[in-house]
């Protein structure tokens, strides 16, 4: 799949130099674009996004090179070329660029609301979504995300739902429950971890193919999960740490916020993170770690426990961005600033609170990284592939870049909790979804 | 609630025999031996409060006693209180209320939806609040009390159907997720660092003693709880003052999840989970005895303070939330085997008697 995608760009580039070279007056121009594809970056992705849109994109969508390029930049908040993906999330982003009908977004909206839903398309596939909390905003988009690509696939032609709303039995029951329907395709967001390799390897060994999203599962085999799509959360920890660093002017304090005790996402990106404070020099300390559950009471808590070490931190690090408008909470009842806030992931009312104590004397840094709910699509994209007997790595690792807070982030419009600009729902249906 | 008809034999045979001739008579004040009793353990723990203050303050460098710190805790601190006042007028039924969380739950996506997030819609939001507090301790009340279901599992039952109507009811995703601005601010108040939530918490624990002790009403729903059979040869209504207990308790719960809103700011469903365990534990570190009766709106608030500092130390010292949990367990386990041991030194029984 790689090599044929490599040939197709290769082949649009030469088209574009050749009509480049055809028309004298657009020869300084062709020369740039020429230059863009030789470097691999900058310039808008030009030549990449040509390649990208060169080649075909799911049974059911298809787009030119820009558009995808366009759709990548957004899903990740800053400039990152197609080309550099792994090749089953070029794969995704060609698909989710795809034009959708009206209908199709119709359809996508009864199937949200609903548990199992008919596409329409008479394909006879089954996709599968097994989440293990659905119960909050990002899970809901993402769960859109998913029944957006799927309806690009006219194999698709029913979306079965199930939620384990956070209970381990629950999520076991309901990937037996999909594996009893016949569902071949199932993506998962796994809260679980290992716990539910089982349920995942009896739904493989009868035929179906699993593709998981967000965070990883570590040591799982692909006898359990033939796909996982995630970011590295080591690499993610160290960008942290280094942004921390700059910030700092490379001394000073900083905070650790984890999520449940324990949690394996929390442990690899506090090792790393710390390494990196290391290599740089180790002027950078560690003053302080807390788990919070990832709940706003739990990060309120922590926050007041950090309040009542007196120690002066001057970054807090964490991977959930959602609880951190109870950081400045707390910060603001102690008459505090608040600390410069960098996270994973992204949330419109910590854009509510950041825009709002701009220009005043709480003012504080932000960075954050996307909302990542793409990688639901992505996960749909890998167990398509998987199914038509094509070749998907386990592992489809994504780029989790940092981005510095700006004023206008913030959209009063929509709830607070929605994940972002990164989302890749048309406004109108968000609009619908929201009503 | 002071009135303890196990551990006081005497006055259940006068108001049994005041009862078997047609005179019926409350329980009044307690015997001094009991009311002695109930003080020493009140001085026991305020002493172990304060011991814990000071260590926290200068052993484990936790700035408790500062500005800043006062005016994160403190409002933690008033919510527990009220949450635990709750749970205190349940167990001292002999009941236990594991629907806590779940109202709280429900108490926090109601002030979101009903008041669209904006002021003007708060008066509906804190209306419909109390009249699903009351709902809820209604049928919870009735379930126990005239039904004689076990209070575990009936609001173990009863917080399913609540957790499962508040999914509903939020929907799948909330158009808000702020509370009203004039809730927030008034949530977040504090004067000297000493958060609002707080003063009213205490306001609140000092009102219900004097009406529990003071009261006509107050010692007829003491009675009631304290002992049913009782209470009813006294020819008190004692299943409606039980299940009037119960209204109370949820309607407290539910003012206390009102408050822990505005200060949380935006509820989730995640608002009632801290609060189970730590309000058992609060209510026995109190005085209280788990098979009911024997209750001090003062003590909860003392054993409130205890499990506050606790878990602002462990916080501090950056130890997890399953250590924090461990703790917890442990100090209810302890706290159960010091209030038996006591027991035994009066009493000279194990086990108390069955009502």
């Amino acid at each position: 799949m790689n090599d044929i995608d490599e040939v197709r760009r290769r082949v649009a580039r030469t088209n574009r130099r050749r009509l480049a070279g055809t028309v004298a007056g657009a020869a300084a121009i062709a020369l740039v674009l020429g230059a863009c594809s030789s470097s691999g970056s900058g310039g808008g992705g030009g030549s990449a996004t040509k390649a990208a849109g060169s080649s075909a994109a799911g049974d059911g969508g298809s787009a030119d090179g820009a558009t995808v390029q366009k759709m990548v930049d957004k899903a990740f908040l800053t400039h990152v070329e197609v080309s550099s993906l792994p090749a089953v999330v070029q794969k995704a982003f060609q698909v989710a660029a795809g034009t959708q009908t009206q209908a199709q977004l119709d359809t996508a909206l009864k199937c949200w609301q609903a548990a199992t839903c008919d596409t329409g398309t008479g394909g006879t596939t089954t996709l599968g979504i097994a989440d293990g909390f659905g119960d909050n905003t990002w899970r809901k988009i993402s769960k859109m995300e998913i029944i957006l690509q799927a309806l690009q696939y006219k194999k698709i032609g029913k979306i079965t739902y199930t939620n384990a709303h956070g209970d381990l039995s629950q999520m076991n029951a309901n990937i037996r429950s999909l594996t009893a329907q016949g569902v071949k395709a199932i993506v998962t967001y796994d809260d679980f971890g290992s716990a539910v390799l089982p349920a995942y390897s009896a739904a493989q060994r009868a035929g179906a193919k699993v593709s998981a999203f967000v965070g990883g599962i570590p040591n799982a085999p692909t006898s359990a999960v033939s796909n996982q799509v995630h970011e590295d959360i080591c690499t993610a920890g160290k960008e942290m740490a280094t942004t921390a660093t700059k910030l700092l002017g490379g001394k000073g304090q900083v905070a650790f916020f984890n999520g449940t005790p324990g949690n394996p996402q929390g442990a690899t990106w506090n090792t790393c993170a710390e390494t990196q404070f290391k290599s740089g020099g180790g002027g950078v300390d560690v003053a302080y770690k807390a788990d919070t559950n990832w709940t706003p009471a739990g990060t309120f808590k922590a926050a007041s426990g950090l309040v009542s070490t007196g120690k002066p931190i001057k970054a807090i690090l964490y991977d959930y961005a959602d609880p951190l408008p109870q950081v400045v909470k707390a910060y603001e009842q102690a008459g505090k600033v608040t600390p410069a806030l960098i996270t994973f992931t992204s949330n419109n009312d910590l854009f509510g609170v950041w825009e709002k104590a701009q220009g005043t004397s709480k003012a504080f840094d932000l960075y954050y990284t996307s909302g990542l709910n793409y990688q639901a699509r992505v996960s749909v994209t890998a167990v398509m592939e998987l199914l038509d007997g094509k070749s998907v790595p386990a592992q489809s690792i994504v780029p989790m870049p940092f981005v510095k807070a700006t004023k206008g982030i913030y959209a009063p419009s929509l709830p607070g909790t929605y994940p972002g600009s990164s989302v890749l729902i048309p406004t109108s249906l968000l609009t619908k979804m929201l009503s | 609630m002071d009135v303890s008809e196990r551990d006081r034999p005497a006055d259940h045979t006068a108001v049994a025999d005041d009862a078997a001739y047609g005179t019926a008579v409350l329980p009044t004040s307690p015997p001094l031996s009991r009311r002695r009793w109930m003080s020493n353990i009140l001085l026991i723990i305020l002493v172990v409060d304060v011991a814990l203050v000071l260590v926290s303050e200068f052993g484990l460098g936790t700035h408790l006693l500062g500005r800043s710190s006062l005016s994160t805790v403190t409002p933690v601190l008033g919510v527990l209180i009220l949450m635990s006042l709750a749970q205190g007028v349940v167990i001292g039924t002999g009941g236990i209320d594991l629907s806590i969380p779940a109202t709280i739950t429900l108490v926090g996506t109601i002030t979101l939806k009903a008041s669209d997030g904006k002021n003007g819609g708060l008066a509906e939001a804190i209306v419909t609040v109390l009249v699903a507090c009351v709902v809820i301790g209604i049928v919870n009340g009735l379930l126990v009390e005239v039904f004689g279901l076990n209070a575990l599992v009936v609001t173990l039952a009863t917080g399913q159907l609540i957790g499962g109507i508040t999914r509903l009811y939020r929907g799948p995703v909330p158009s808000v997720s702020n509370v009203p601005p004039a809730l927030d601010d008034f949530s977040s108040k504090n004067f000297g660092g000493v958060s609002l939530i707080l003063i009213l918490a205490v306001a609140f624990v000092l009102v219900l003693y004097v009406v529990l002790n003071l009261t006509t009403a107050g010692r007829k729903l003491v009675a009631s709880s304290a002992s049913v059979r009782a209470a009813s040869l006294a020819g008190l209504a004692a299943k409606r003052y039980r299940i009037a207990a119960w209204v109370l308790a949820t309607v407290v719960c539910g003012l206390g999840a009102l408050l822990l809103a505005g200060q949380i700011g935006s509820p989730d469903l995640t608002l009632g989970d801290p609060y189970l365990l730590a309000t058992v534990v609060a209510v026995v570190l109190g005085g209280a005895v788990l098979s009911g009766g024997r209750v001090s709106p003062v003590g909860i608030a003392l054993g409130a303070i205890f499990i506050a500092v606790l878990n602002q130390d462990l916080q501090v010292r950056g130890y997890s939330t399953g250590v924090a949990q461990i703790a917890q367990g442990l100090v209810l386990g302890l706290g159960l085997a010091f209030l038996g041991y006591l027991r035994v030194r009066r009493t000279g029984r194990l086990f108390s008697r069955k009502k």
